[in-house]
């Protein structure tokens, strides 16, 4: 979509044209939902989070300048309406067991071959608290001093949550490969480790780095 | 790299391109615009809601006492009519002569042998006329004046009922002195042990109005207030229906719902009041919504016994029967949203509903005091009558706020077959008002 297109269906906005807003709705949906996903606890709530969103944007659209990007005023609004959805959970206490997770450390995790749905449901897995310091910190690029003031917690609470956050996301990518690889054996009707088709670099990475067995 | 970055890295990258996942869905832009309609203040539709609703429910109540109402047949100068035979036995043809006699003669004092019952008729002091008709033609020339049989003084002016019958014709029903004054007096059933009058048939038709032949019955001064009372029956039902809010996907709600209403047999014209109370599930897709539950049904209603049908050979029929019943009424109801604006919903719907007899009580009013019969009879096994009523209701529903909403619902329940021990066609309507918890909406993190 271009600027002036853009531009048009904004002023239409501000008019109120429910066109407009349909238009720009949809324009947009993929992006906001994105982010809301990342937010929420599933995709219900996400759309309900997102919907308030647009909410916002339409009531408040005739205070946006024109100059300044849109999609980067519309993300903030969908990131801070997740953030005030969730308040109220931001701060309850955890007393998960990440004991399984201390020992691990980062390996080659980047090449794993997970889809987006596997990690949205990854993220979405996670206790509120942490997945809200997680996306705004991993994700949304912030220091945990701005997260401190989003979420009015303490700088080492966020530093905090994000660790185990990484720690559990780090857990649940490790199952999910581990469930991968027995599903390839089953399918396959026998005891065939497909891994010993690998070179020796790829055994090493894939299996043994990966497996965390050293 | 530093710990933990890696992670950071892999999920960026994959959750910021979420590619085709995110496919637009339609019914986020309705729920969307829901919430958009529901911001804008729309005080005037809220304070005229009350009342709005009670309109509804006085139509849905007055039509349903017209349509349902026992049919009257209209007699004018010159036409002839033919009866059709009465349901009821007449037992009593003498009396029934000389009923005639008495009212078309100068006197209505004659009224029949009845006199127990017919001593007690006012006779207005007017010329009487003397058009009374009921097996035969009627005469009608010369008559000048109106014999009006007047209530409260022992007479049961009932409405019309479908009794209305005589086996005769109908000949000139006024002459031209009569202008459109017609009386037709009918007498009728007489219990043959008693020695009061059973029932004498009068109808007056005000002047200047279409004729028009009714009957009314007339019984012993002790028994026709009481069933003067009763002509005012009654009856309950209940229903129920619940709406959520949101569109884009199931929403799902419970209700409490309490309802007043009026039953009657064959029709609503003679009515009792009942209450109903239970609680509802209902499941809203989109528009559509579908509701079952059970409710609590206190419906008490009377009847005459010509209503009434029964294996049991009484000694001397009742005249009346009053009828306690309780039940459990489960409905199957789909409603369909016809309007919404801001937090207002009006949806219209309709279903089945099974009546389960939990308490059926029958007691019986005998013309005579002396009467030998049964008192009453108590079901010892009260029956279920699977989708046995039609449903049909309007629902106005108002959001308070996202989980709960409040709603009032005028309705109707038709019958598609008889109930109870007695096999009557319950007609039922009334007013629901119910308390719906939105279950799903607006969930709160966990």
């Amino acid at each position: 979509m271009g600027d002036e297109e853009l531009h048009q269906l904004i002023r239409g906005c501000v008019k109120q044209d429910r066109k407009c807003q349909k238009m720009l709705y949809k324009a947009f949906y993929g992006f906001s939902m994105g982010i809301c996903l990342r937010y929420a606890n599933n995709r219900e709530e996400a759309a309900e989070v997102m919907n308030q969103g647009f909410l916002k944007v339409f009531t408040h659209i005739d205070r946006f300048d024109l100059d300044r990007p849109f999609k980067a005023w519309l993300g903030r609004i969908m990131m801070n309406v997740s953030i005030d959805y969730y308040r109220a959970n931001l701060k309850m206490a955890y007393t998960d067991d990440l004991d399984k997770a201390e020992h691990l450390t980062d390996g080659q995790l980047v090449d794993r071959n997970l889809n987006y749905e596997d990690l949205l449901r990854m993220v979405q897995q996670l206790p509120q608290a942490y997945r809200t310091v997680f996306n705004l910190f991993a994700v949304d690029g912030y220091s945990h001093e701005e997260i401190a003031e989003m979420l009015n917690i303490s700088t080492g609470t966020s530093k905090s949550n994000l660790h185990k956050a990484r720690q559990k996301l780090k857990l649940m990518v490790l199952k999910a490969e581990e469930a991968a690889n027995n599903n390839s054996n089953y399918n396959r009707g026998m005891g065939y480790n497909p891994i010993v088709a690998m070179v020796g670099n790829d055994i090493r990475n894939a299996f043994y780095n990966n497996g965390i067995r050293r | 790299m530093k710990e933990g970055e890696e992670v950071d890295k892999l999920f960026k990258k994959r959750l910021e391109e979420p590619g085709n996942n995110l496919a637009y869905n339609e019914d986020d832009w309705d729920a969307l615009e829901q919430m958009m309609d529901a911001g804008k203040k729309r005080p005037l539709i809220v304070y005229w809601l009350p009342i709005v609703s009670g309109i509804a429910a006085m139509l849905l109540l007055v039509l349903g006492w017209y349509l349902f109402k026992g049919q009257t047949t209209e007699v004018k100068p010159g036409d002839t009519i033919v009866k059709a035979p009465t349901e009821k036995k007449i037992n009593n043809d003498t009396a029934r002569t000389d009923g005639i006699k008495a009212i078309t003669g100068d006197s209505l004092n004659n009224v029949a042998d009845n006199k127990a019952g017919v001593e007690n008729l006012q006779l207005d002091s007017t010329p009487l006329h003397t058009p009374a008709v009921a097996a035969g033609r009627l005469p009608g020339q010369n008559n000048t004046g109106t014999a009006k049989l007047k209530p409260g003084n022992g007479i049961d002016i009932p409405h019309f009922n479908n009794n209305v019958a005589a086996t005769s014709n109908i000949n000139n029903v006024a002459s031209a002195n009569n202008s459109s004054n017609v009386n037709v007096v009918k007498k009728d059933t007489t219990p043959p042990a008693a020695n009061n009058v059973a029932v004498v048939k009068v109808d007056t038709v005000p002047p200047g109005k279409a004729n028009m032949v009714a009957q009314r019955d007339t019984t012993p001064p002790a028994k026709l207030n009481t069933e003067g009372q009763n002509a005012a029956q009654v009856v309950a039902s209940v229903k129920p229906k619940v709406k959520t809010f949101g569109p884009n996907r199931p929403q799902f709600a419970l209700s409490v719902i309490a309802s007043g209403d009026v039953t009657g047999v064959n029709s609503l014209s003679q009515g009792k009041t009942g209450s109903n109370f239970g609680a509802m599930f209902t499941v809203s897709v989109n528009k559509w919504s579908f509701t079952t539950g059970a409710m609590y049904a206190i419906k008490p209603y009377a009847t005459s016994f010509a209503n009434y049908t029964t294996a049991y050979q009484f000694k001397t029929d009742p005249t009346e029967v009053t009828a306690d019943c309780r039940m459990l009424d489960i409905p199957l109801n789909v409603g369909y949203r016809v309007y919404q604006k801001g937090k207002n919903k009006f949806a219209l719907g309709t279903g089945l509903t099974s009546y389960f007899m939990l308490h059926e009580n029958y007691k019986y009013t005998y013309s005579s005091a002396y009467a030998n019969g049964p008192t009453s009879y108590q079901v010892p096994n009260p029956k279920n009558y699977l989708l046995s009523t039609v449903n049909l209701n309007a629902t106005f529903e108002h959001q308070v706020n996202s989980k709960f909403s409040l709603s009032v619902q005028p309705y109707m329940k038709l019958p598609i077959s008889a109930v109870g021990y007695s096999n009557v066609n319950l007609h039922t309507a009334g007013v629901a008002v119910g308390f719906n918890w939105n279950i799903n909406s607006f969930t709160k993190p966990k």
